[in-house]
């Protein structure tokens, strides 16, 4: 081989012999034609079909479609639950349903992740550490439901039936639950109501006489809010309501300290001082009876006592509110008179979250008569009598008559607290009496679909309650912080996968079934109470057999079937005609009390006075709590759906007060109560007021059998003290003060 | 198939309406069983803008726009990724290798990398649910109803009358990709 | 540094396809330039061009999502499609590279190149014919011309594939190819150079045409790369506000020391400097040039030192750029 170079000529010196060229040439058309078929299948194809390639369709057809309702929160939405392979696939809404109309929340949408939480209890369990060590024995229902009555019944015999304390949140077992304490003969019964509403409640009692009227968003032209985030405390379809009223123009105004996702949808946002929501109304009451901007002849034929709730508001001046809220006084003249010209088409939201000062209840009675002496009673855009429990007659299990109880409630309901009802409590006030033991001890507590450890303000005052006590036992779907602590966990079956007494929704009934199987051994709440009464030798109170007994029972007088039920999911009975009476508002007198007698005879200001709420030190805050949407309470930060779009709270504070302490966003803070100390990650914002931080309640939890809560965030129930309004009972959160500085 | 019958489907949010309850997320989470952790839609958030106590705050929820000039269509190397009669952009997952070069072309960010099955996936406007004549499962349960789809191409539509009777926008117009996806707010 | 969907992997490839079109490219030139010292230079180049770019694309169908399912890219062509269009330029590319490669084997193996003389004979080694020399310069000489075009494709088509997506406002600049292909001519011909040096350190002859060539060729490479850079920075700053913002990663941004310290003075600015300074007495036409192994090593590595880190930044920070307003999710 020499080694001579290459010329670019030598390129085209090239001869080619026939069977060089024929090869070359056979060579070429092979190569082109393998070469074109890659084009020849995609160039023209036109595929309509679904989808193309691997089998990754959902389904659209399942083997069933079960209606039920929710549990994620107490808004209870009607929900269709979709299932294949035994499996439930999906939940929609239910469009029959008056609280979804056919949407759900995002809380309810998760409800599969509720359902298939690997956290999940499934068998009942003893202690076999001590409390909180997280070592647990697995036993059989026989035993457990033994133990637990063996110990009921031992602390009855020594200690007395009051000595039994019975708890639950809100929930549609609640009358089986009510049915077993009053047969066990314990007047002690918490519910969470104090944590929430009681000032709305009872403020609407004393002037309405009804727990909470309806309100029509339809028609209304304008809206007050003090804080009802319907936003981000969503209750599906009275936030469908609201935001389909902003869309048609009616003017809402939101009091809040902080800038909710509400009061960006609202025309006017007030930062109101916290505390003062009370100054506002009382002013705007000042206005509209000073200028007489209110409905005379409404006044005159429904109401008692204006003169005497006139005289009252006679020295709240929109001047003095101004120098109490912050808010300047021609805003609130202006507020109260647009408010006047739109009624009766126009209501003040009696909110519901009015646990935040003392003087929240005497806010709440002054909304309730802005509501009436505007006459928007049974208007277009007013309020309306809810009917509530009571739409639909429903058939009872028979029972004998509950034994008499002597023995004082330890919440001080009615000795302590006369205005309370006796299903509604003080549920801080009982804590502290087991902690206190007084007027006599606790021994044990029974706690169903609850959560007193993390919703209680000051949670170690709840830890030390729980230490007093000989047994403790809760009925629940997860290891949640109070199981965590108990005695004895018994596993409720969750909502998809149980019966529950019927739930009445206006004029309907809506049926709660199964959609699958329980999980493990649990069981619906119905089958745990009956078993439990039967161990007490109070099976006569629980005359059915199973769950579907019990429902046949509650739809005798209706003439339908239960298949017919759990078909349709409800059902609507025929209306009987027009046969309203004269409505009739139950109070005393009959008629709306803006003088309240009954307050008067329990020697608490007939009319809404002014009480002045306490303020923080300059360098500290007023501690706000309010929800996010993505979150119930601290019941669902377990959900991986839920938490993945959540997963713990930060601590709001103002952009000025922050820089002033050195605090960055994102930074690690302590937020200081006089009850206790968190680390937290801060969120700087211009979105609040200076003196105000604000936390997402329900984070922090202390249970290792939530895995996926575990840890995550902090607790304000560490921050929060106790403050009890003597009126209403209810809690007063916001008058928690805190000092915010750098970790 | 002659033109009348054709479909376009489209999606018009009213952000006016959007309370970021993020129930839109969820449900798609779990109809289409999308990898926890990934998303096939999302609420965006605007603000608080302003200083205390002017203050203003804007959602603005998405997801695949199903574009009518779709880059992600034009880039893909298998031809994975195809459009079909009615707009739709679909993925076929039989021809996606997975090298995500769709995922850098769409500029909504709308499309995820399926770690399990090994190739990327997004939005579908649940055409499972469209093709049984129900609503995508974020539509049917927005609760603030910002939500809404239909066919383009019929006037009655109730896309068709918001986007007449609305002021409407599109995101990132100058990126040329035509999306289906409109605002109004 | 954020973690993105193409990842080091993808850097890799970019990087291992552009040292093997621009050693494949340098390797053409020189067979056409002829004469004994450039066959060294061309046999140099096309023993290296495969190997790289095989490594590389391995990556590549690793990085896939399914990469047992590769060759869906070979059922149809996409022309939209840079990646489809690349994936047959890089099987052409390889596979001719790999023949072309074969014809160039050192003389101690050159008793391989061998073909059967008859269809009977292909299953029977011992019956095949070496190939005269004629055929195998005309061989080199036809591959050298077919694969030239292939290895601007290789070398161009990532910067295409890269800029033609207008959600990447940093990469998206009719600029990014032509600096991405005189990148890839440019560490292809450091990795010859590389190489060249080090043969040239143990021959007697130290090949010192060789390497005039391959300096003189890589400075006017660098040369043309500053050329790509100024306006691709200058466009940017001076476009839409998603092009100019995107640009500020490497003009303050997180990217700025990786691009002005690792692309600018490792890979562009030092090896001028060397090459120069070695090319100084031709240029000043004073005498030969100033050969040395430590200085050739050196910038033949910054080359590819500073290309790599090209490639680094472009993939990282291009996914960190985005059409503006981004709203927050």
């Amino acid at each position: 081989m020499s080694e001579q170079g290459i010329k670019i000529g030598d390129v085209f010196d090239w001869e080619l012999s026939r069977r060089e060229f024929l090869g070359m040439g056979a060579v070429a058309l092979g190569g082109l034609a393998l070469s074109s078929l890659p084009f020849a299948p995609r160039l023209f194809s036109h595929d309509t079909s679904p989808a193309r390639g691997n089998a990754h369709v959902p389904p659209v057809h399942f083997d069933r479609e079960v209606y039920t309702l929710c549990e994620q929160c107490v808004w209870r939405c009607g929900v269709r639950a979709k299932i294949k392979d035994g499996k439930v696939y999906k939940l929609d809404g239910n469009p029959y349903h008056p609280h979804s109309n056919g949407m759900l929340c995002p809380r309810g949408q998760a409800g599969v992740a509720t359902l298939y939480d690997p956290d999940r209890l499934r068998f009942p369990m003893v202690r076999a550490g001590d409390r909180g060590s997280g070592l647990w024995r697995r036993v059989s229902w026989d035993e457990a439901l033994d133990y637990t009555a063996q110990k009921m019944q031992a602390i009855k015999q020594q200690f007395g039936a009051e000595s039994m304390v019975f708890s639950s949140t809100h929930n549609l077992a609640q009358t089986q639950f009510e049915n077993l304490l009053r047969a066990f003969g314990s007047p002690n019964y918490g519910t969470q109501r104090s944590q929430c509403f009681n000032a709305m409640i009872i403020a609407n009692l004393m002037t309405f006489g009804m727990q909470e009227p309806g309100r029509d968003y339809s028609a209304a032209k304008y809206i007050i809010y003090a804080g009802r985030n319907l936003a981000e405390a969503i209750s599906n379809s009275e936030t469908q309501d609201l935001v389909a009223a902003i869309a048609r123009g009616t003017k809402v105004v939101v009091l809040d300290p902080r800038f909710t996702k509400t009061a960006s949808k609202a025309a006017e946002w007030l930062p109101i001082r916290p505390g003062t929501d009370l100054a506002f109304f009382l002013a705007m009451l000042h206005v509209l009876v000073t200028e007489e901007l209110y409905d005379k002849e409404f006044v005159a034929q429904y109401t008692v006592g204006f003169d005497e709730m006139a005289q009252a508001v006679k020295p709240y001046t929109p001047e003095w509110a101004a120098s109490k809220t912050e808010i300047p006084a021609a805003t609130i003249r202006r507020i109260a008179r647009e408010f006047a010209l739109a009624a009766p088409h126009a209501f003040v939201h009696n909110n519901w979250r009015t646990s935040n000062f003392v003087n929240s209840f005497q806010a709440e009675r002054a909304i309730a008569i802005i509501n009436a002496i505007s006459g928007n009673w049974e208007q277009p855009g007013g309020l309306f009598p809810d009917a509530g429990e009571s739409g639909v007659p429903l058939g009872s299990i028979p029972q004998p008559p509950y034994p008499r109880v002597s023995a004082l409630r330890l919440d001080g309901v009615p000795w302590k607290y006369p205005l309370v009802p006796l299903d509604i409590g003080v549920f801080q006030e009982l804590r502290d009496a087991i902690l206190a033991e007084k007027p006599y001890p606790a021994r044990g507590w029974l706690i169903y679909r609850q959560n007193p450890i993390a919703s209680l303000p000051e949670r170690r005052k709840t830890l030390q309650a729980f230490s007093k006590l000989d047994f403790i036992v809760t009925i629940d779907t997860t290891m949640n912080d109070t199981a965590w602590f108990s005695d004895v966990v018994l596993p409720e079956a969750s909502y998809l996968e149980r019966y529950d007494p019927l739930s009445v929704v206006g004029d309907a009934v809506f049926i709660r079934q199964p959609a699958v199987e329980p999980l493990g051994e649990s069981k619906s709440g119905l089958w745990i109470f009956k078993a439990l009464s039967t161990r007490l030798g109070l099976q006569d109170y629980f005359q059915y057999t199973d769950e579907e007994d019990y429902l046949r029972q509650q739809i005798k007088p209706l003439g339908i079937t239960l298949d017919e039920l759990k078909t349709k999911g409800y059902y609507r009975p025929p209306s009987a005609g027009e046969t309203k009476t004269g409505f009739k508002f139950d109070t005393p007198s009959g008629k709306i009390e803006l003088a309240s007698s009954s307050l008067a005879k329990n020697n608490f200001p007939t009319a809404p006075v002014w009480q002045e709420p306490p303020a923080p030190p300059a360098d500290q805050f007023y501690l706000l709590t309010g929800k996010v949407a993505y979150h119930t309470q601290c019941s669902t930060q377990n959900n991986k759906l839920l938490h993945e779009l959540f997963p713990r709270n930060t601590v709001w504070i103002h952009t000025q007060a922050a820089a002033a302490r050195g605090i960055r966003d994102g930074d690690e803070v302590f937020v200081e109560s006089a009850a206790g100390k968190v680390k937290i990650k801060a969120t700087v914002t211009e979105g609040i007021r200076p003196d105000c931080v604000y936390m997402t309640p329900g984070f922090g939890h202390l249970s290792k059998g939530t895995r996926v809560s575990y840890g995550e965030g902090a607790s304000d129930s560490d921050l929060h003290l106790t403050y009890t309004d003597p009126a209403s009972g209810g809690q007063a959160l916001s008058q928690t003060f805190v000092k915010v500085y750098k970790a | 198939m002659t033109s009348e019958n054709k479909k376009r489907w489209g999606m018009v949010i009213e952000t006016r309406r959007c309370i970021d309850c993020k129930a839109c997320m969820v449900a798609c989470e779990i109809e289409n069983q999308v990898p926890l952790g990934k998303h096939r839609n999302w609420v965006g958030q605007i603000g608080p803008t302003g200083t205390f106590p002017t203050l203003g705050l804007r959602f603005e929820p998405g997801n695949c726009m199903h574009c009518e000039n779709p880059p992600c269509e034009r880039v893909c190397p298998t031809g994975a990724t195809y459009q079909r009669e009615d707009g739709i952009v679909l993925i076929d997952y039989d021809k996606c290798i997975g090298c995500r070069y769709c995922m850098q072309a769409c500029p909504y960010d709308a499309r995820y990398f399926d770690q399990a099955r090994g190739v990327v996936d997004k939005c579908t406007f649940c055409v499972h649910r469209l093709d049984a004549g129900q609503p995508p499962a974020c539509v049917e349960t927005c609760v603030g109803g910002a939500r809404h789809y239909g066919d383009l191409n019929d006037p009655n539509s109730e896309v068709s009358k918001l986007l007449a009777t609305n002021e409407h926008t599109v995101i990132y117009e100058e990126a040329g990709t035509e999306p289906k996806v409109f605002y109004i707010s | 540094m954020e973690t993105f969907e193409w990842g080091i992997l993808v850097v890799n490839y970019l990087f291992l396809a552009g040292v093997s079109a621009g050693a494949f490219a340098i390797s053409s030139f020189a067979t056409y330039i002829g004469g004994p010292h450039f066959r060294r230079v061309a046999r140099i180049g096309a023993l290296i061009a495969p190997w790289p770019v095989a490594v590389g694309v391995g990556l590549l169908v690793l990085d896939l999502g399914r990469p047992l399912a590769f060759w869906h890219l070979f059922l149809t062509v996409q022309y939209t499609s840079p990646m489809s269009i690349g994936s047959w330029l890089l099987t052409g590319f390889i596979g001719l590279s790999l023949v072309y490669a074969a014809l160039w084997v050192p003389a101690p193996f050159d008793h391989l190149l061998r073909v059967p003389t008859r269809v009977q004979d292909v299953l029977h080694f011992t019956r095949w014919r070496l190939l005269a020399p004629q055929t195998i310069r005309r061989a080199r000489a036809i591959l050298a011309a077919l694969g030239f075009p292939l290895s601007l494709g290789v070398g161009i088509y990532t910067g295409i594939l890269l800029g033609a997506v207008p959600s990447r406002p940093f990469w998206n600049t009719p600029m990014l190819a032509q600096l991405f292909l005189f990148s890839a001519m440019s560490t292809g011909t450091a990795t010859v150079l590389l190489v060249t040096a080090l043969i040239g350190a143990r021959h007697a002859d130290g090949l010192e045409e060789e390497r005039r060539l391959l300096i003189s060729s890589d400075v006017v490479l660098i040369v043309l790369e500053i050329f790509m850079l100024i306006p691709f920075l200058l466009h940017h700053a001076l476009s839409t506000w998603s092009s100019a913002s995107s640009i500020e990663l490497i003009l303050g941004g997180e990217y700025t020391l990786w691009f002005w310290i690792g692309v600018i003075l490792l890979g562009i600015l030092l090896p001028l400097a060397i090459e120069a300074y070695e090319l100084f007495p031709v240029i000043l036409k004073e005498g030969a040039a100033r050969y040395s192994l430590a200085l050739s090593a050196a910038s033949g590595v910054l080359v590819l030192v500073g290309g790599f880190i090209l490639r680094l930044v472009f993939v990282y920070a291009g996914q960190a750029s985005h059409f503006l307003p981004v709203v927050a999710r």
